[in-house]
């Protein structure tokens, strides 16, 4: 059986307003198995990015469990936490937050550094992941001067600097134009099938396409989980 | 502009308290610059402005000759402004008789002095009536010296028939005439009184009124008052002119002296001292206005522009319409700070007037300088300049400079903090750039303040180089050669002679040390002292123009004809009884002294103590009969300088305060922004611990950088600040660099600064990143 890579179970989480408290996960349960590519769909409110947020070990349920990677994140304190993130998880935002005042390189080197890596290799290494995605020439470029599809090429590659066990992605394509969302979904497809867990949190339905999986979230549920052949796949096929 | 308008106005409402906290710190900082500057002003012209309310007289001088019809002869000669005749009054205070002292009470009958000449400045009361004979006002000195003050009763003995000369001559005062009662009416300030060490005779007129009333009292003496057209510059040319209507011709009495005038160069007295205090303040006044407009400019600067500007632009609002709209609440902050300086610097410019100078000013009260309110209206001008090229100035998509290659040895944390000084518009660092400048001008002004101050306490405690190595002067008895010589009851006593002489007709205060035992010398700048009867030694003044060693001046010899004299050296002629400046005298041999016309001719003898003997026991050693012991006491102009030592650590608190407002209000605006790069740290793993670090590289970044470039210009501008002054003053350059003091303070701030990145580094490892990155 496939190894899991994440395990989610029953997890609950609740903030606290100023007028009411907000039910964001009301025992919502998941699970991924290495090498999945599944996108989280539902409403805005639904509770995608509390679940984004706890799976990337920012954030902690009230109640229920959470394994990444084989580790309970609830038992983690917060630099267990930190060394998990480094560890297993790569991270793309909507609006790719690219560290400003570092060169395009500097960015990518980043990731490699926090692990402790040698500044030599971490360069390498970005070098290379910088080719990979096709901005090997704008390394020296600060990540303002790039178009909005190559920043979120600069921020798949910073993801996937320290070769993470799971990519989380928040509307990864919520900033970009169609044809810059299909380069990055496309790119997210060469990923998965290279064997990278992905999980992907989007309310847009043909973004969800590109996933072999989509799991529907509604009110803090898990209300629906389609296992499907992915739509570069079968377009491809 | 309708849309302009409204924008700026809604910006003011929504920001208005950080528009008001600028106004109010331009308006704190500018006003003390402001006032600094004012005050340079009114000390530069105090002593111009005492001497021409108070009618000062440049000479004075007995009048041999009571003839009226050569006085009219001499009071209409054409070189005098104004005149007046003293005649002096056999009367004496209880309190004088008591302390030994002498005080001169005369009458003008025609009422010139203190009216036309010699008008003494009113402190508190009024002037005395000139038809009333019981009235009287008191100089301030004598008034504090017996404690009097208006309303109170003056008591004087008198002497009639005689009796006064008979008197002074045996220095037994028994007053025969009545006992004379003047009311206290007002108290006046004179001109010896603005100086600090003024020890003269001191001078009192009485009304015409009290002479008619009292006509029995003995007369003694007259003295004249004469004020120059030309000024004290005239005065040799008039003495000659003078001296033989003044004298008895043909004397009298072959023992009779010649008239000798007393040269009150006020100007020249007090004129140094105050330039010293005056160079201190306008150095004050424009290193504060620099750092001052730096750090206003950096803060102003980053205040107007706002996040808006895209929308703006996108909205169609043209660049000119945006700056309009930066200007409204701008206005506010330019209000604020102008009418705020301008506030502080009316109330505040006479505190920044050394004491000298605000005993001179006639006019003490709060003043508004016309031309201190053009520089605030030009530095609010600035401020809006300032926010509107800010606003106008588009930002631009800049490459960030490459990582120094060395801060890259603490990883992650190390390029975290880097990229932080590189935020601002696109990588052009301004927040960043703004905190090291806040920085700098904080510490440049420590490290250079430290230099100054330093300089200054050792120059204030070295006797030694301001011309006198001795411990105090006094008056000794004719066998003190043989005795010091006998036994070593000094470590060095030396003679000096001193009094103005004419120099390149000029009167120029001028010593002659005749040693007696050991060795006590003038500071020697360049050069050598003078040997020979044909030398002399000329302080720093002399030296500003064409004047060099080997070059020659013009002296009155003591027949009043001119003789050169050769200068051999630069040297400080120490100043003696109050007479005298550092940066001008001059230093001859008692042979060359002897044979100069001198006026106001003094002696005294300066002692050396032996190591470890006090005073006390030197003095008792001596011999009873030792008299006028008095401390070698500072020049004017260095108690003045150090007296200006608060003006310095006030503007070492000035520039620390600016500095360190602008760069907290740099450091939070930077790590402001660079909280989406930290959040982004914290999602990519980074632990609190890396992010604290990531703080603490940049703000202990900026602050070693801020910090090693602070200390270099510090030094230098501290070195060359305290070298200009010493010129100025005419002494040697000494400089103390208190290394110590320097290290230990930066090592405080770098270790405060990092403690507080730190903190904030804590504070934002534990904000929620995604909520942080949604926010942005």
């Amino acid at each position: 059986m496939t190894e899991s890579v994440v395990e989610v179970r029953n997890v609950y989480r609740t903030f606290e307003q100023d007028l009411a408290p907000v039910r964001a996960l009301r025992g919502a349960d998941l699970s991924l198995r290495k090498g999945e590519f599944v996108a989280v769909m539902g409403p805005s409110g639904c509770g995608k990015s509390t679940m984004l947020n706890i799976l990337a070990g920012l954030d902690k349920p009230d109640e229920g469990d959470v394994e990444v990677a084989g580790l309970d994140l609830t038992s983690l304190d917060e630099n267990g936490l930190a060394t998990m993130r480094r560890q297993h998880i790569g991270i793309v935002f909507q609006f790719f937050n690219l560290l400003e005042g570092m060169t395009v390189l500097e960015n990518v080197m980043m990731p490699a550094l926090i692990v402790g890596k040698k500044r030599k290799a971490a360069e390498a290494r970005a070098r290379d992941l910088l080719d990979l995605l096709g901005i090997g020439d704008k390394a020296k470029q600060a990540p303002n001067a790039l178009s909005g599809g190559q920043r979120q090429r600069l921020a798949i590659a910073r993801a996937i600097a320290n070769e993470p066990t799971l990519i989380l992605a928040d509307e990864p394509t919520g900033a970009l134009d169609s044809e810059g969302g299909d380069e990055i979904l496309e790119l997210f497809n060469r990923l998965h099938q290279q064997g990278q867990t992905i999980l992907l949190v989007t309310h847009d339905q043909p973004v969800a396409d590109a996933a072999e999986r989509i799991v529907r979230m509604k009110d803090g549920r898990v209300v629906g989980d389609d296992v499907r052949v992915p739509a570069a796949a079968s377009s491809a096929s | 502009m309708g849309a302009a308008r409204l924008y700026g106005l809604r910006d003011l409402r929504r920001r208005w308290r950080t528009f008001v906290a600028l106004g109010v710190v331009a308006a704190v900082a500018g006003g003390l610059v402001l006032a600094s500057w004012a005050g340079a002003r009114r000390t530069h012209t105090s002593i111009d402005r005492f001497a021409d309310t108070t009618r000062f007289p440049h000479l004075v001088g007995p009048i041999a000759r009571a003839d009226e019809a050569i006085w009219d002869q001499i009071a209409t000669l054409p070189e005098i402004e104004a005149a007046g005749r003293l005649t002096g009054l056999a009367l004496m205070s209880q309190n004088d008789f008591n302390a030994g002292t002498f005080t001169l009470w005369g009458v003008d009958v025609k009422g010139n002095v203190g009216s036309v000449i010699a008008r003494d400045l009113i402190l508190r009361g009024r002037r005395a009536d000139a038809q009333s004979p019981d009235e009287v006002t008191l100089r301030e000195s004598i008034a504090r010296k017996w404690g009097l003050d208006v309303g109170d009763t003056l008591r004087l003995m008198s002497f009639v028939g005689g009796t006064f000369q008979a008197a002074v001559q045996t220095d037994e005062f028994a007053a025969n005439g009545p006992l004379i009662e003047l009311k206290v009416v007002g108290v006046t300030r004179n001109p010896e009184d603005v100086l600090r060490n003024a020890n003269g005779v001191s001078i009192n007129a009485l009304t015409p009124a009290f002479l008619r009333a009292h006509p029995d009292i003995d007369t003694f003496v007259q003295l004249a008052f004469y004020r120059l057209r030309g000024g004290v510059a005239a005065a040799p040319a008039f003495i000659e002119r003078v001296q033989p209507l003044t004298n008895q011709t043909p004397k009298a009495n072959p023992d009779d002296a010649e008239t000798t005038f007393e040269v009150a160069d006020l100007k020249g007295q007090i004129g140094d001292a105050l330039n010293v205090a005056e160079n201190g303040q306008l150095a004050f006044a424009l290193i504060g206005a620099a750092a001052t407009l730096l750090t206003l400019a950096i803060a102003t600067s980053r205040l107007a522009r706002h996040g808006d500007r895209e929308a703006l632009s996108a909205l169609g609002m043209s660049t000119r319409a945006q700056v309009v709209a930066g200007f409204v609440p701008l206005f506010v902050t330019a209000a604020i700070a102008f009418v705020g300086s301008m506030a502080v610097s009316y109330l505040g410019s006479r505190l920044f007037m050394p004491s000298l100078a605000r005993r001179a000013d006639p006019d003490l009260g709060p003043r508004l300088d016309p031309l201190v309110v053009a520089a605030a209206l030009a530095g609010a001008a600035v401020l809006l300049a300032i926010g509107a090229l800010s606003v106008a100035r588009h930002d631009r998509h800049n490459v960030p400079r490459p990582a120094v290659a060395w801060l890259r040895v603490g990883g992650a944390s190390a390029l975290l903090g880097m990229s932080l000084t590189r935020l601002g518009r696109s990588g052009r660092a301004g927040a960043a750039r703004g905190a090291m400048v806040g920085v700098i001008v904080a510490l440049v002004g420590l490290a250079g303040g430290a230099i100054y101050v330093r300089s200054l306490d050792d120059l204030n405690g070295d006797r030694a180089r301001w011309g006198l190595d001795a411990d105090f002067t006094a008056t000794v008895p004719d066998d003190f050669g043989a005795r010091v010589l006998a036994k070593p009851i000094v470590d060095a006593a030396v003679t000096l002679h001193y009094g103005f002489t004419f120099i390149n007709g000029s009167p120029v205060h001028t010593v002659a040390f005749d040693p007696i035992v050991g060795r006590i010398t003038p500071e020697l700048l360049q050069g050598r002292l003078p040997v020979g009867a044909d030398e002399i030694a000329l302080s720093s003044r002399f030296f500003d123009g064409a004047l060099r060693l080997g070059s020659t001046v013009s002296v009155l010899d003591v027949d009043g004809n001119p003789t050169d004299i050769r200068v051999v050296g630069e040297a400080i002629a120490p100043p003696l009884d109050g007479r005298g400046s550092l940066s001008n005298g001059a230093v001859v041999t008692a042979g060359a002294y002897a044979g100069l016309r001198v006026d106001q001719a003094s002696n005294t003898t300066a002692v050396r103590q032996l190591p470890g003997v006090g005073r006390d026991e030197t003095v008792a050693a001596i011999g009873a009969d030792v008299k006028d012991v008095f401390g070698v006491e500072h020049p004017a102009a260095i108690s003045n300088l150090a007296a200006m030592r608060g003006v310095i650590v006030s503007l070492i608190a000035l520039l620390a305060f600016l500095g360190l407002a602008g760069a907290s209000l740099s450091f939070v605006s930077s790590i402001r922004r660079g909280r989406a790069n930290i959040a982004v740290g914290r999602a990519m793993g980074m632990t609190r611990r890396a992010v604290r670090g990531s703080l603490v590289a940049f703000v202990g970044g900026v602050i070693a950088v801020g910090a090693l470039i602070a200390t270099i210009v510090g030094y230098i501008g501290g070195v060359q600040l305290w070298r200009i002054q010493s010129e100025s003053l005419g002494v040697r350059v000494v400089t103390v660099v208190p290394w110590a003091t320097i290290v230990v303070a930066l090592a405080l701030g770098i270790l405060v600064a990092v403690t507080l990145g730190a903190f904030i580094g804590d504070r934002f490892g534990r904000a929620r990143s995604f909520d942080v990155l949604r926010a942005e």
